[in-house]
């Protein structure tokens, strides 16, 4: 019996893939329009392929998509060329970046984890340019990272997006402001370790500032914000946040009454939500809403082994529990069938912790 | 041989030995111990499911060091046989194994098609001297080994098992061989073959699961 030979099937230069991975729709269209716009730039001056792009994009909105997307694509697979394109981007635009905003929002989104190291460096650079100049709807997809950069908060590489100083662009936005503070605030207490710790002081001092001078954005939170500073009181600038949240309200804004004020703001579930990555998401809403109880013991082993295993995870089931009592809300149909019910995920997520005594703060 | 669409997509409970040309979706439950072949090769066993039933895929070298349980995998050009009497599926020429996404598919575990049947493996071990099973069925079942059937022989599309005779043995057995050609109580000599192995399932009806009692699994199409 001869095996028969797996296809060979060229990597790509977004995604990283392995042969058994079926080729990426996505990476393959940005890649043909990556051809389109060469073919139409190939051998000229620049002035000339700038003529030469702008005249196509004049043609329709299909062209006008085709060299948008070919020129993103080219910003995350060709660092060197990368200011040079965003600029003829800007400059060939129609749309406000809208098309652009649609796919960096489905990368993030679908894709983030399987990105190759330099298209995921160039994306966050990219990201930091469209808010810095300011286009609409850059600040959801600041957001849609924040989010993947929170929930990956563990590994390596967040690490090193964290020094990338997203703090600067958020300044434009209340909500970006609520959920960035919300996020470090979050990440903090898992960056106690001790190589960690100047990562940590950056993200305290950032949030600090934050709370300090934007502290009315701030309290968009809401009352979880006064578990997060709970969970990061033993650190000595926090320590002080919190002498005059307790006892000089107005030194951090003249509208502040209290923490009574801020206990009474019910949170959003857009927070709750923020340290689950759209993957942990999608798969703990498969569980919730097609999962038979009793038929949930293996995706239950695929999801923790994929996201459950490491000493440093075990907080993320706090989050989870969190979201699931906060963000699952299961229609009648479904709670009234034997669809897996949130207390048996519950259950399985309190009792499956592999560190003890961790003080996990349970209470929601 | 008449090949069916390349595009219809089966379920693993039509799967029977001889089916050829199969495209599956399924997600993986279990992936076995690595064995090496005699020349040199990698294989490993994995159970995967649909929500039809499970069943036993071969997965050779590099594609079996890739698979993850919980991985939902699109197979094209497959084929199904018996391996140690149970009903396996490979990949075949110009077949491929892909991913196409991970966890979010409901299957069912039971019935388990590639339950080893004990009778089969018995046929089996005079069958498969060289201990592997063909691609294509071609000249492997003589017909002789089928006692009482009325499958002609030699046509090079009738797995080892098809239009098997032998009663069931009265004990009620596992479903998970209902894809292995026995009749379903009608009379052996109905002539149909129970399989072929390059049209299409719809052509295989009678070939259904000894009775255990539960409904016969019809190939429903």
């Amino acid at each position: 019996m001869e095996p028969a030979p797996a296809k060979a099937k060229p990597q790509g230069r977004l995604l990283v893939s392995t042969p058994l991975d079926a080729k990426d729709e996505l990476e393959e269209r940005l890649e043909r329009c990556v051809g389109i716009v060469q073919s139409l730039t190939n051998g000229l001056s620049e002035r000339e392929a700038n003529d030469a792009l702008t005249a196509n994009v004049c043609k329709g909105q299909q062209q006008h998509e085709e060299v948008c997307l070919g020129l993103f694509t080219l910003v995350l697979t060709e660092p060197a060329q990368a200011q040079r394109c965003y600029r003829d981007l800007t400059l060939v635009n129609r749309d406000g970046m809208n098309v652009v905003l649609v796919k960096i929002n489905q990368i993030l989104m679908e894709k983030f984890l399987k990105l190759q190291d330099v298209p995921r460096t160039q994306l966050v650079w990219l990201v930091r340019e469209l808010v810095k100049s300011g286009v609409m709807g850059a600040d959801g997809v600041v957001m849609t990272l924040l989010k993947q950069i929170a929930a990956s908060s563990t590994s390596c590489w967040s690490r090193s997006i964290s020094h990338y100083r997203p703090f600067t662009w958020v300044l434009k936005s209340g909500m970006l402001i609520a959920m960035s503070v919300y996020t470090y605030l979050r990440l903090i207490v898992d960056h106690g370790a001790p190589n960690l710790l100047p990562l940590r002081q950056k993200e305290v001092d950032f949030c600090i500032s934050m709370l300090r001078e934007k502290f009315m954005e701030c309290l968009i939170i809401g009352r979880d914000l006064v578990r997060l500073l709970q969970n990061v009181a033993r650190i000595p600038e926090m320590e002080l946040l919190w002498r005059d949240l307790l006892h000089n309200p107005q030194v951090l804004s003249p509208q502040f009454t209290g923490v009574l004020q801020l206990l009474t703001a019910r949170t959003s579930r857009k927070f709750l939500a923020c340290r689950l990555t759209p993957d942990m998401e999608t798969k703990l809403l498969f569980m919730t809403s097609r999962v038979r109880f009793g038929q949930q013991k293996r995706y239950q082993d695929w999801f923790q082994r994929q996201y459950l295993s490491t000493a440093e995870s075990q907080s993320l089931r706090c989050d989870l529990i969190r979201y699931i009592c906060g963000v699952v809300h299961p229609s009648n149909e479904v709670l009234s069938s034997d669809i897996l019910p949130r207390w048996a995920i519950i259950g399985w997520l309190l009792t499956t912790c592999t560190v003890r005594g961790q003080g996990l703060r349970w209470s929601i | 041989m008449a090949t069916p669409s390349n595009e219809t997509l089966f379920l693993i409970k039509d799967v029977k030995p001889g089916s050829k040309n199969l495209n599956i979706v399924f997600i993986v439950l279990e992936i076995g111990r690595v064995t090496k072949t005699k020349d040199g090769h990698e294989v490993r066993s994995c159970k995967v499911a649909d929500k039809s039933g499970s069943i036993a895929i071969s997965v050779w070298d590099e594609l079996g060091s890739l698979i993850q349980p919980g991985d939902i995998i699109k197979l094209t050009r497959g084929y199904a046989s018996i391996w140690k009497g149970c009903l396996t599926l490979y990949t075949g020429r110009g077949g491929d194994l892909q991913k196409i996404g991970e966890f979010c598919m409901v299957y069912s575990e039971v019935p388990n098609f590639s339950e080893p049947n004990p009778e089969l493996l018995a046929q089996a071990n005079q069958q498969n001297k060289s201990g592997k099973p063909d691609q294509n069925q071609r000249g492997n079942s003589p017909p002789n080994q089928n006692s009482g059937t009325s499958a002609p022989p030699g046509n090079g599309a009738m797995p080892p098992f098809a239009n098997n005779n032998n009663p069931p043995s009265g004990a009620p057995r596992d479903p998970a061989f209902g894809n292995v050609g026995r009749p379903n109580g009608r009379s052996p000599g109905n002539g149909a073959p129970p399989v072929s192995v390059s049209g299409p399932p719809a052509a295989a009806k009678s070939s259904v699961t000894i009775s255990n009692g539960r409904d016969p699994r019809r190939a429903k199409r």
